[in-house]
């Protein structure tokens, strides 16, 4: 039988069923995969979360235990008794300070790159964005030198500082294609309807890309929360974030599995948290183009 | 209440690209006036530096007898309409209006009654309560109409206000502005690139091309007396035809000559011609209701073959093809029916338009 004559056969009970179960077939196939990819992202976290519950004889166990009592003395070792617990509080103060201030700078930057005629516009942008580009490693160095010279080396400010060159870029980049998928004629209506540039900017526009800051300012404490090598080398032990000091529980004698995953596991909650109390705005701010007018 | 004088204005943009170039226009208190032009004429970039929106490279805009030219947009009291309507989406229809009345700190019971005002007039109260982005392309429209009347301002600048709307409802909506406009009598400045809207609504009409005024006038001026041939072109549906030819004299009497027909100018025409010394090979441009047809040659007619006849109801449009492989478009009798290739007889009538090769510029004007 030749596939035109097939494609014209009108439609039989039997044809009709078979297509009806080769859809359903591929609703579970699509359920399947979804359900792996869930599991392949969630069970390295399980696994940190359950081995913060289990004693060193547990963890070093050359089988699985599987079944086990949790015990809370590895959270109790390493946030109270070595005192992490303030570490959290200093990757809060970096990261909010530091997408604060990205936020203040950047986003004003982005409607500047958005809307006004620059001689050189996308030359400037690029080469802003090439900042985000650049791995760690490359500015490290400078970064220790200049910060050394600065007597920042050791301060919060070490950390703030350097999280910007790559949160500072991408606020830049994604802020401005928010701005320009807001039409340019509400800046003109503003200003003619009597607001200054300034305020046209702040009362007009800004309103329209909340959800999109909210957005960006929550990837952007994300990537400074995780972050690891400033954190690592232009700090303190008194000003050291969470994430960087991870490696101390690496000791000469073994490496201390237990407290790390306590550690690592409180140091996701907040961050968590975050994400689940703004996911509307989330989901909200990364749909470009439901804010136009 | 205003005039608003526009002396030698240029816009020149980075890297000298010329936007629009030596523009004067004086338009009356009161007036209706339209810019019209395609694309990239200029006719915005000008509405745009009346606004205030961007910078006058070079010359004076005046408001009466007051130089604006470094004026910010809120101080001087124009209002835009915007083809894309450009109102607030967070606020409601009302606040949408109020807007521009709360910049201004007027009393909440001020604000109330302008606001009512301008939709009563408008004919949307109903509307008032609703968000923005539940209305419709012409209630939108209307509301970014009540935003810009509310304030009463000096000049009301209109930037394709009705282009985003279907068919009918632009004509409903063409009427409404006109008499709108009538109730107001605010000074109003109309940009289009459509000649149908500027013609039924303006009082005069600035046409623009690349950067450049071509004429200012009335709409019967623009229509029956185009400066250049762009205008010529421009206006007018379906356009003027134009045909290559060269200008002649014998025994005193001036003709037009072409491959396909030679034509005796009139009195008026030879008088007006007979200081020219330019190129002999101009322009003939004729509008498509100033041909005559007939299906048997006649004084003064010359042949063609018909191309396509095309029935529009209330009346037909013939296109010929002319010796010369000029195709011309020609109004007919609505019943008038030819065959292609057919030979029919063509007599064009008054007025005839002479454009020159170079500047294009009509030598009968």
């Amino acid at each position: 039988m030749s596939v035109e004559a097939q494609t014209f056969r009108p439609i039989s009970p039997a044809n009709k069923a078979s297509a009806l179960s080769s859809r359903r077939l591929l609703t579970y196939v699509s359920y399947l995969l979804t359900a792996l990819l869930v599991v392949l992202f969630l069970f390295p976290w399980l696994w940190v979360l359950s081995l913060g519950f289990k004693t060193r004889a547990e963890i070093m166990s050359p089988n699985i235990v599987w079944f086990w009592t949790p015990t809370l003395n590895n959270y109790i070792e390493v946030l109270i008794n070595k005192g992490y617990w303030r570490l959290i509080i200093n990757s809060l103060i970096v990261a909010v300070s530091a997408v604060a201030l990205c936020i203040v700078i950047g986003v004003p930057t982005a409607y500047a790159f958005s809307r006004f005629p620059i001689p050189g516009k996308e030359s400037w942008f690029y080469m802003i964005l090439t900042f985000r580009m650049a791995p760690a490693v490359v500015l490290a160095l400078p970064l220790y030198v200049l910060f050394a010279r600065a007597k920042l080396l050791g301060t919060f400010g070490a950390p703030i500082l350097a999280h910007c060159t790559f949160t500072l870029p991408f606020v830049i980049w994604l802020m401005r294609s928010f701005f320009d998928d807001i039409p340019k004629e509400i800046d003109a209506a503003a200003m003619t309807d009597g607001y200054s540039r300034w305020e046209t900017f702040l009362y007009a526009i800004l309103p329209l890309v909340k959800s999109g800051i909210v957005a960006v300012a929550l990837f952007s404490i994300i990537f400074s929360w995780n972050e690891f090598l400033y954190g690592l080398i232009l700090t303190s032990d008194a000003t050291r974030p969470v994430a960087s000091q991870i490696p101390s529980l690496i000791r000469p004698h073994g490496t201390l599995w237990g407290e790390v995953c306590a550690l690592a596991t409180t140091a996701s909650l907040p961050v968590a948290f975050l994400i689940f109390a703004l996911q509307r705005q989330l989901v909200r701010g990364l749909s470009f183009g439901a804010i136009k007018g | 209440m205003t005039v608003l004088t526009l002396k030698n204005v240029w816009k020149i943009y980075e890297g000298n690209v010329i936007g629009v170039e030596d523009l004067s226009i004086r338009v009356e208190d009161g007036e209706l006036f339209a810019l019209l032009g395609p694309s990239g004429c200029g006719k915005s970039s000008t509405l745009r530096m009346i606004a205030g929106l961007e910078k006058i490279s070079k010359g004076e805009l005046w408001f009466d007898d007051v130089l604006v030219n470094d004026l910010e947009p809120r101080q001087r009291n124009v209002a835009m309409v915007f083809e894309n309507y450009a109102l607030y989406p967070y606020l409601s229809v009302y606040e949408n209006i109020a807007f521009p009345l709360r910049l201004r700190g007027m009393s909440q019971a001020e604000i109330d009654r302008k606001v009512r005002w301008a939709a009563d007039f408008l004919g949307i109260t109903d509307l008032l309560p609703l968000r923005v982005r539940s209305l419709s392309g012409g209630q939108m429209q209307a509301v970014g109409i009540g935003r810009a009347i509310v304030r009463q301002p000096a000049v009301l600048l209109m930037d394709e206000p009705i282009s985003h709307l279907e068919a009918r409802q632009r004509a409903r909506m063409r009427e409404e502005l006109v008499e709108l406009h009538a109730q107001l009598g605010t000074t109003t400045i109309y940009v289009t690139h459509d000649q149908v809207e500027a013609m039924a609504m303006a009082h005069r009409i600035a046409v623009m091309n690349l950067g450049k005024l071509q004429q200012v006038g009335t709409p019967k001026e623009v229509y029956n007396q185009p400066r250049t041939k762009f205008v010529g072109g421009f206006i007018g549906e379906p356009p003027m035809n134009f045909a290559n030819c060269e200008l002649s004299s014998q025994n005193g009497d001036l003709f037009v000559v072409s491959p396909s027909f030679k034509i005796k100018l009139s009195p008026q025409a030879a008088q007006k011609l007979s200081d020219y010394q330019g190129d002999r090979r101009v322009q003939l441009g004729i509008r498509p209701e100033n041909i005559s047809v007939s299906m048997t040659p006649t004084d003064d007619s010359f042949p063609a073959k018909v191309y396509v006849t095309e029935p529009q109801g209330d009346r037909t449009l013939l296109s010929v093809l002319l010796d010369s492989d000029e195709l011309f478009l020609i109004e007919v009798a609505p019943d008038f029916f030819a065959n292609p290739d057919e030979t029919v007889y063509l007599k064009f009538n008054e007025p005839i338009h002479l454009f020159d090769q170079v500047e294009e510029v009509n030598l009968l004007y």
